[in-house]
C-alpha cells in the first residue's frame, strides 16, 4: 500500500475534499519512481529494496506474518515517473561550469539506477553521460577515457552519442591528436547538430583549424556563433577573439581591427578581451600569427 | 510562489463572494418564507421555475397570478443566476427594480445596490452594455465603498464593449487606482485609451503595465503592444528598444505567433532604416517556423487550460468577467496570428535572407556568406533562393574567398541560368577577382556575364571591366580591340572617355608609340579637362622618349610641371622620366636633379627603388661610392623592417666593396640583416646573405670573416634560434662553394638538414637543402623539404625549387605526368625565378618521355638556342633533337639527325657522357643510312677517346665495329 501524501489525505478526508486539496498541494509533493512488471503490475520504488539481483517488497504484517516478496530484477519492462530533478541539477552545474559538482549528482542517479542500466525508462545512461561529460570537464583524462569506451556500447540516443563524441573529441584534442578530435567534431558540426550542442564543438573544432593555420575553415567556425546563435552572449568573446586570429592569419586587417573593437566594446570585461588587448598590442606585425595558446574555459560554455 | 498566491486569494474570494450571496438569497428566501405572506399581485407572464416557486411557496397554496412577491422573483433570479442563466437573470432582476422603483419595499436583508450591481453584471454577460452601463453609472454615485469598484468594473467594461472608449478610459483610470481594480484596470484603461485614439496615454499605461503587471504573461503582453503602438507611431527606435525586455521574459509570452510577426516588422523597419545593427538585434531571437508553433501552440494550450479553469472557478462579479475576457482575446488575437504564420511556408528561407541581408549591411561578409550558404542548403526550393545565390556570390567576392566563389558561381548559373541577378552577381565577382590580380578567372567571369545578355548599362560596364582586365593581363592587344567595341557599342555612353584613353594606352604599350602619340592629341582635344589629361600629357612626354626624341619630352614635361599643381600625385613620376630623359641627353647633373625631386614626392615602391638604383648608377659612374651609399642609408634608416631591404644591402655592400672597404660592406650587410635572420617568413633575407657570402669570400674579405660566421653575423640570442643558426650556415655554404670547396659546402647543408626542423626553415633554403639531398641521393629527405616548401609558401619565390625538385624525383620515379605538372607548375604557378632552365629542360624531358615529340622539340629547340644556358643542357638538348629526328625513316630526318649529333661530339666535347651517346647514335644513324663505312669510322672514333673507353657506349660500340668488321673485307 502506498504511503504517499495525496493518498493519504484522499483516504482521511475523502475524495471531495482531498481533490481540492491534492489540487493546492499537488505541486509540492514529490513523484517516486515506480516498477512496471512483466505482468502488469507496478512496484513503488520507496516500497522496494534491490538487493543481490532482485527487486524486495516487505509484506505488511504482524509478528509472524510480516514476510517479504521478491522478484527478479530481469521482470522490471519499464520504469516510470523517474525524478528529473537530480539529473536537471547535474546538467545544470556542468553548464554553470561546477563540474564536480555535477558529477557527484549525476554519479547519485548512477548509483541508484545501477541495477537497470538498459531498462527503459531508467536514466542510468544519461547519468552516465553526464558524468563523462564532467570528467572530460575536469580533465580527469584516464577516467573519462575509460568510462567512454564502456559507455560505446550502450544503446545511447543520438543526443547521449553526440555527446560522447565530444567527449572522444576532447580528449584526441588534448592527447595530440587533432586529425582524430577534427574528424569527430566535424561530425558534430552541420545540419543534424544536436542545438544545444553545435555551437560549442563549432567553437572547439574552430580552435582546432586555427592551430593547424587553417584560417578560413577557423574562421567560418568561429563567425558561426554570431551568424546562427548570436543570443548565447557566453560565447561571442571567445568567437570574436578567434575570427581576429583568423582574420590575422588571411591577412585581413581591416576586419581584424573590427573584430577587437566589437570585443572591446561589448565585452570589454572578458577574459577573452583582456588576451586581445596583449596579444594585438602591435596590431601591423609583420610576424604572421601563430598558433593560439588555449583559451580560458567560457563561462557557461563548458559542455 | 507569487503566482500561487494570488490564485489562492483570487479562488478564495470567489468562493467566499459566492458564498455570501448565497447566504444573503437563503436567508432572504427563509426569512421570506416565514414572515411574508403570499401577496395579491399578478404574477408576471414569464412564470419562474417550477422548482424555485415550488421552494418559495407553500406546495397546498397555488400563487395568485396577478402579483407574484419580490421574494419570489428574488429567489427566481437567484436560481437562474447560479444556474449562470444571465438573460433570465438579467429580465427578472429588471422587473424587480421596476417594482421597486414604483414604490413596492425591498424585502427585508435585501440590499437595492446590490440588486442593481446584480442586474448590472446580468445584462453586461448578455451584451446588454447600454442598460448595464445605465444601472452602473447610478451606482458609482450612490453605491457604498465596498461595492463601487464592482460598479466602475461594470460600467467600464460595458462602455468598452459598447464602443465608447473615449468614456471608458476615466472609468478604468479610477479604478485602476482602486484595490479591485489595479493592474487588470490598468490594462483595460490602456486598450481604452488605444482605441480612443488617445496615443500618448496608451503609451504611459502599457510602460506602466509591462513594467508592474504582478503576471509575467500581462506584462509581456502589454510590452508588446507597446511596441506595436510604436510601430504604428513610426517610432522605429523605440519599438525595437521594447523589444528587449519581451526577450529577457520569452517563457512568459502567450501569442509566440504574434510576436514573431511583431518582431519581423521591426526588423524590417530598421533595415529599412539603415539600422542593420537593430535589424539583426531583432532577427537573431527568432528561431524557425515549426519551433515558432509548436511554442505557440504550447502556450495556447496552458492558455485554454488557464481560461477553463477560470470560467469553472469565476463568480459572478465583473471582475471575474474581465479576467476571462481579457484571456480569451488574447487567444483570439493568438489564433489569428498563427493562421498568418503558418500559411507563411517560405518564414525560414525569408528570415535567413533578412539576416543575411542584415549582416551584409553591418559590413560582416563573412556571417552573410556563411547565413546565404545556409539558406541554400536548407530550402533549395524556396522562392528566395534565387536572390539568395547572387548575394551569396557578391558576399564570396566581397570576402575574397576565391576558392568557393568558382564554385557557388557555377551553381548558380546551372540553378538560374537566367537569373536576371546572375549577370549583377557575375560582375561582382569578376569585379573581386580583378582586385585580387586574377585576370583569368575575372576575365572568364566577366564573359560569361556578356553572355547573358545584361541590359545596356550593366553591358558597357562589363565591356569596360573587360578591356581592363586585359590590359592588366598584360594583353595589350586584345586590351585595345575590347575597348575599341566598347566605343563602338557605346560610343557617347558613360564611359567613353575611360575607353578611349584605356585603348590609346593599350596601344602604347602595344608598341606603337607613334599612334599612341596622334590619339593622346586627339583624347586632349576630345575630352579637355578630362580625368586622365594629367596623365595623357605625362605619357605624350613618354611617347616622344621611346621615339627618341627627348627635347618634345622635356618639353612637355616642363609643361606638366608648369601646369600641374605641387601636390599632385603624379609629380613624382614625371621627375622621375624627366630624370630618364636627362640621361638619355647625357646631362647627368639635370638627372640627379630630377631624380632627386622625383624622391621627394609620392612615388609606388617600384617608381622609388627604380629612381634610387638610377641615381646609384649615376653617382657610381662618377665613382661617388660614398655619396651613393648614403643614399641607402637615409633610404633604411630610422625604419625597422624597410622595404628596399634587398636592395639597400646589396648597393651597400656593393658601393663599399668598390669603394675598397670590404669588411665595411660584410658588416653593414650583416647589421641590416641581422633583425630579420629568425624569421622563417621574411625571403629577402637569403638575397642579402648571398651578397655577405660573396663579399666575405673575397681577398680582402678575410681575417674576421674567416671566422665562423656565426660569431660575427648572429647575436648571442639567435644561437638559439634554428632558423637563425641555418641562415648562417648557409652563407658558410656559399663562402666554401665560392671558393671551390665543394665537400665543404655539402657539408653545411647537411648539418643544416640534420640539425633544423623543415618547419623552422625560410623557403630559400628549403629550396637548397632539397637540392643538396637529392644531389646526394637522399630522395626522401628532398622530398620532405620541397613539399614544405610548396605546400606552406606556394607564393613564395623560392617555391619553383620546389616544384622542379619534386618533378625531378616524381620523372626519376618513373611518375612522367605528375613530373610535368609540376615542372609547369614551376612556371605557372611560381614564376620560374630561379629554376627556369631545369624547368624547361624537366618538360622537354618529360614531353619526350610522353613521345609529344612536337611539344619536346620545340622545347629543346628553345634550350639550344639559349646562349645564357651555355653548357651541358645545351649538348643534351642537341642530342636530343637528334633523337627525335632519328626516330622514322626518313633519309632527310635521318640525315638530319645526324647534324645533330655530330654537332655534340664536335662541339660539346667537355660533356663526356653525351659524346659517348651522339658518337654511337651517329654511327648507328650512319648504317642506317646505309653508310657502314662512315658508321664504322664513328665508331672508332668514339673507340679512340680514352674518356669514354669504359662507357657502356663503348661496350656497344666495339659490337657494332666487330660486326660490321666480320661483314665488309678491311680497308
Amino acid at each position: 500500500m502506498s504511503h504517499s501524501a495525496p493518498d493519504l489525505l484522499w483516504r482521511r478526508l475523502g475524495p471531495r475534499r482531498a481533490r481540492w486539496l491534492v489540487v493546492l498541494f499537488l505541486p509540492l509533493s514529490l513523484p517516486a519512481e515506480r516498477y512496471r512488471l512483466r505482468d502488469g503490475r507496478m512496484l513503488e520504488a520507496e516500497s522496494t529494496v534491490v538487493r543481490e539481483g532482485m527487486i524486495r517488497i516487505v509484506t505488511p504484517g504482524e509478528g509472524a506474518a510480516t514476510g517479504e516478496v521478491a522478484y527478479p530484477i530481469s521482470m522490471v519492462t519499464q520504469i516510470e515517473d523517474t525524478d528529473p530533478a537530480p539529473l536537471l541539477q547535474a546538467r545544470r552545474s556542468l553548464e554553470a561550469g561546477r563540474a564536480a559538482e555535477s558529477k557527484v549528482d549525476a554519479e547519485r542517479v548512477v548509483h541508484r539506477f545501477a541495477a537497470f542500466p538498459r531498462t527503459p525508462g531508467s536514466p542510468w545512461l544519461e547519468a552516465q553521460v553526464l558524468v563523462l561529460r564532467a570528467l572530460t570537464a575536469l580533465r580527469r583524462d584516464p577516467e573519462a577515457q575509460a568510462l567512454s569506451a564502456l559507455l560505446q556500447r550502450e544503446p545511447a540516443t543520438p543526443l547521449q552519442r553526440s555527446w560522447m563524441t565530444w567527449c572522444g573529441a576532447m580528449l584526441d584534442a588534448r592527447q595530440g591528436r587533432p586529425t582524430a578530435a577534427r574528424a569527430a567534431l566535424e561530425t558534430l558540426v552541420g545540419a543534424e547538430a544536436p542545438p544545444e550542442l553545435e555551437p560549442v564543438a563549432t567553437l572547439e573544432l574552430a580552435d582546432l583549424c586555427l592551430a593547424a593555420e587553417a584560417w578560413e575553415q577557423a574562421l567560418e567556425g568561429y563567425l558561426r556563433i554570431p551568424a546562427f546563435h548570436g543570443t548565447r552572449a557566453e560565447l561571442l568573446p571567445r568567437a570574436l577573439l578567434g575570427s581576429a586570429r583568423a582574420y590575422r592569419g588571411l591577412k585581413d586587417v581591416a576586419r581584424v581591427e573590427r573584430a577587437l573593437f566589437q570585443l572591446n566594446d561589448d565585452h570589454g570585461a572578458t577574459p577573452e578581451a583582456a588576451l586581445a588587448r596583449r596579444e594585438f598590442a602591435a596590431l601591423t606585425t609583420t610576424a604572421p600569427a601563430t598558433s593560439a595558446p588555449p583559451l580560458p574555459p567560457a563561462a557557461g560554455a563548458s559542455p | 510562489m507569487n503566482g500561487l498566491a494570488s490564485y489562492l486569494r483570487w479562488f478564495s474570494c470567489a468562493v467566499l463572494l459566492a458564498a455570501h450571496r448565497r447566504i444573503e438569497f437563503g436567508v432572504a428566501l427563509l426569512l421570506a418564507g416565514l414572515s411574508t405572506p403570499l401577496s395579491s399581485a399578478p404574477a408576471p407572464a414569464s412564470a419562474s421555475p417550477p422548482g424555485l416557486a415550488r421552494v418559495a411557496s407553500s406546495p397546498s397554496t397555488p400563487a395568485p397570478a396577478a402579483v407574484i412577491p419580490l421574494v419570489h422573483l428574488l429567489a427566481e433570479a437567484e436560481s437562474h443566476r447560479a444556474a449562470k442563466r444571465d438573460a433570465e437573470t438579467a429580465v427578472v432582476l429588471d422587473r424587480v427594480l421596476e417594482r421597486l422603483q414604483r414604490g413596492e419595499p425591498l424585502p427585508p436583508g435585501v440590499e437595492l445596490e446590490r440588486l442593481q450591481l446584480a442586474a448590472a453584471t446580468a445584462h453586461l454577460r448578455v451584451g446588454g452594455h447600454t442598460r448595464a452601463a445605465e444601472l452602473a453609472r447610478r451606482l458609482t454615485s450612490s453605491a457604498p465603498r465596498g461595492q463601487r469598484a464592482e460598479a466602475l468594473w461594470i460600467l467600464g467594461l460595458a462602455l468598452w464593449s459598447a464602443g465608447s472608449s473615449a468614456e471608458a478610459v476615466p472609468v478604468f483610470a479610477e479604478l485602476a487606482s482602486h484595490p479591485q481594480g489595479g493592474p487588470p484596470a490598468l490594462a483595460y484603461q490602456a486598450m481604452a485609451a488605444r482605441a480612443a485614439g488617445q496615443l500618448d496615454l496608451a503609451v504611459t499605461l502599457y510602460q506602466r503595465l509591462s513594467d508592474t503587471a504582478p503576471q509575467p504573461s500581462d506584462g509581456v503582453d502589454a510590452a508588446l503592444a507597446l511596441v506595436e503602438l510604436h510601430l504604428e507611431r513610426g517610432s522605429r527606435e523605440e519599438a525595437w528598444q521594447g523589444l528587449a525586455p519581451v526577450a529577457r521574459r520569452a517563457e512568459a509570452i502567450d501569442n509566440v505567433a504574434g510576436w514573431a510577426l511583431l518582431v519581423l516588422r521591426v526588423g524590417d523597419g530598421a533595415l529599412a532604416a539603415d539600422d542593420a545593427a537593430a535589424a539583426l538585434s531583432a532577427y537573431q531571437f527568432l528561431p524557425n517556423r515549426a519551433e515558432l508553433l509548436r511554442r505557440h501552440d504550447d502556450r495556447d494550450r496552458q492558455m485554454e487550460v488557464k481560461l477553463a479553469g477560470l470560467r469553472s472557478l469565476a463568480g459572478n462579479g465583473a471582475a471575474d468577467l474581465e479576467s476571462g475576457r481579457r484571456l480569451e482575446q488574447r487567444r483570439l488575437q493568438g489564433a489569428q496570428a498563427r493562421a498568418e504564420l503558418a500559411k507563411h511556408e517560405g518564414f525560414d528561407a525569408s528570415l535567413l535572407l533578412r539576416r543575411a541581408r542584415a549582416f551584409h549591411a553591418r559590413g560582416q561578409i563573412w556571417e552573410a556568406a556563411l547565413v546565404l550558404e545556409r539558406l541554400i542548403e536548407r530550402h533549395t526550393r524556396a522562392a528566395e533562393c534565387e536572390l539568395g545565390f547572387a548575394l551569396w556570390v557578391r558576399a564570396l567576392a566581397e570576402a575574397g574567398r576565391s576558392g568557393r566563389l568558382d564554385t557557388v558561381v557555377d551553381r548558380f548559373l546551372a540553378a538560374y541560368p537566367r537569373s536576371a541577378h546572375a549577370a549583377q552577381a557575375l560582375t561582382l565577382a569578376a569585379h573581386a577577382a580583378g582586385e585580387r590580380g586574377d585576370r583569368d578567372r575575372q576575365l572568364r567571369w566577366l564573359d560569361q556575364a556578356l553572355i547573358l545578355n545584361p541590359p545596356p548599362e550593366l553591358r558597357e560596364t562589363l565591356l569596360l571591366l573587360r578591356a581592363n582586365a586585359l590590359m592588366a593581363a598584360g594583353r595589350h592587344d586584345e586590351a585595345r580591340t575590347a575597348a575599341a567595341r566598347v566605343l563602338e557599342e557605346f560610343g557617347e555612353g558613360r564611359f567613353a572617355e575611360e575607353a578611349t584613353y584605356l585603348r590609346t594606352m593599350a596601344g602604347l604599350l602595344a608598341g606603337q608609340p607613334r599612334r599612341a602619340l596622334e590619339e593622346l592629341v586627339a583624347y586632349r582635344g576630345r575630352f579637355p579637362g578630362g580625368r586622365f589629361s594629367a596623365d595623357a600629357q605625362y605619357r605624350e612626354a613618354a611617347a616622344h622618349y621611346a621615339l627618341n626624341e627627348p627635347d618634345l619630352a622635356l618639353a612637355i614635361l616642363a609643361d606638366w610641371l608648369e601646369r600641374h599643381p605641387p601636390e599632385h600625385a603624379q609629380r613624382g613620376e614625371v621627375f622621375s622620366l624627366q630624370g630618364d630623359v636627362w640621361v638619355a641627353l647625357r646631362r647627368e647633373d639635370e638627372a640627379v636633379a630630377a631624380y632627386e625631386q622625383a624622391l621627394k614626392h609620392p612615388l609606388s615602391t617600384e617608381g622609388r627603388g627604380y629612381v634610387l638604383d638610377e641615381l646609384t648608377r649615376l653617382h657610381v659612374a662618377h665613382r661617388e661610392f660614398e655619396a651613393a651609399s648614403r643614399r641607402w642609408e637615409e633610404t633604411v634608416a630610422g625604419d625597422p623592417d624597410p622595404v628596399f631591404l634587398v636592395q639597400a644591402a646589396y648597393w651597400i655592400g656593393r658601393l663599399r666593396l668598390q669603394a675598397g672597404d670590404t669588411a665595411g660592406a660584410v658588416s653593414r650587410m650583416a647589421e641590416l640583416v641581422r633583425p630579420h635572420l629568425d624569421h622563417p617568413k621574411r625571403e629577402d633575407v637569403e638575397r642579402v646573405l648571398l651578397e655577405v657570402a660573396r663579399a666575405a669570400s673575397r681577398p680582402g674579405g678575410a681575417g674576421s670573416w674567416a671566422e665562423p660566421v656565426e660569431s660575427w653575423l648572429l647575436t648571442p640570442g639567435q644561437l638559439a634560434s634554428p632558423t637563425a643558426r641555418a641562415r648562417s650556415w648557409f652563407v658558410e655554404a656559399e663562402r666554401a662553394s665560392l671558393a671551390r670547396q665543394p665537400e665543404a659546402s655539402a657539408g653545411w647543408l647537411e648539418r643544416m638538414g640534420r640539425e633544423c626542423p623543415v618547419e623552422t626553415l625560410p623557403p630559400g633554403l628549403l629550396g637548397r637543402l632539397g637540392d643538396h639531398h637529392r644531389a646526394h641521393g637522399n630522395l626522401e629527405a628532398a622530398r620532405v623539404a620541397y613539399q614544405r616548401l610548396v605546400t606552406d609558401t606556394p607564393k613564395s619565390p623560392f617555391a619553383d625549387f620546389g616544384y622542379v625538385g619534386l618533378g625531378e624525383i616524381a620523372f626519376a620515379e618513373g611518375r612522367t605526368e605528375e613530373a610535368l605538372s609540376l615542372f609547369e607548375a614551376a612556371v605557372d604557378r611560381a614564376g620560374a625565378r630561379f629554376k627556369v632552365k631545369e624547368a624547361t629542360l624537366g618538360r622537354a624531358r618529360c614531353l619526350y618521355a610522353l613521345e609529344r615529340w612536337a611539344e619536346a622539340r620545340a622545347l629543346f629547340e628553345q634550350l639550344a638556342s639559349h646562349r645564357a644556358w651555355r653548357g651541358e643542357v645545351t649538348a643534351e638538348s642537341v642530342h636530343t633533337l637528334g633523337e627525335i629526328h632519328a626516330r622514322g625513316p626518313d633519309p632527310e630526318a635521318l640525315a638530319q639527325a645526324q647534324g645533330f649529333f655530330q654537332r655534340v661530339y664536335v662541339g660539346y666535347r667537355k660533356y663526356a657522357p653525351w659524346v659517348a651517346r651522339a658518337y654511337l647514335r651517329s654511327g648507328e644513324v650512319f648504317e642506317r643510312l646505309g653508310q657502314e663505312s662512315e658508321a664504322l669510322r664513328t665508331y672508332r672514333e668514339l673507340l679512340r677517346d680514352a674518356r669514354l673507353t669504359d662507357t657502356k657506349e663503348a661496350e656497344q660500340a666495339r659490337r657494332h665495329v666487330q660486326r660490321l668488321e666480320t661483314k665488309a673485307p678491311a680497308t
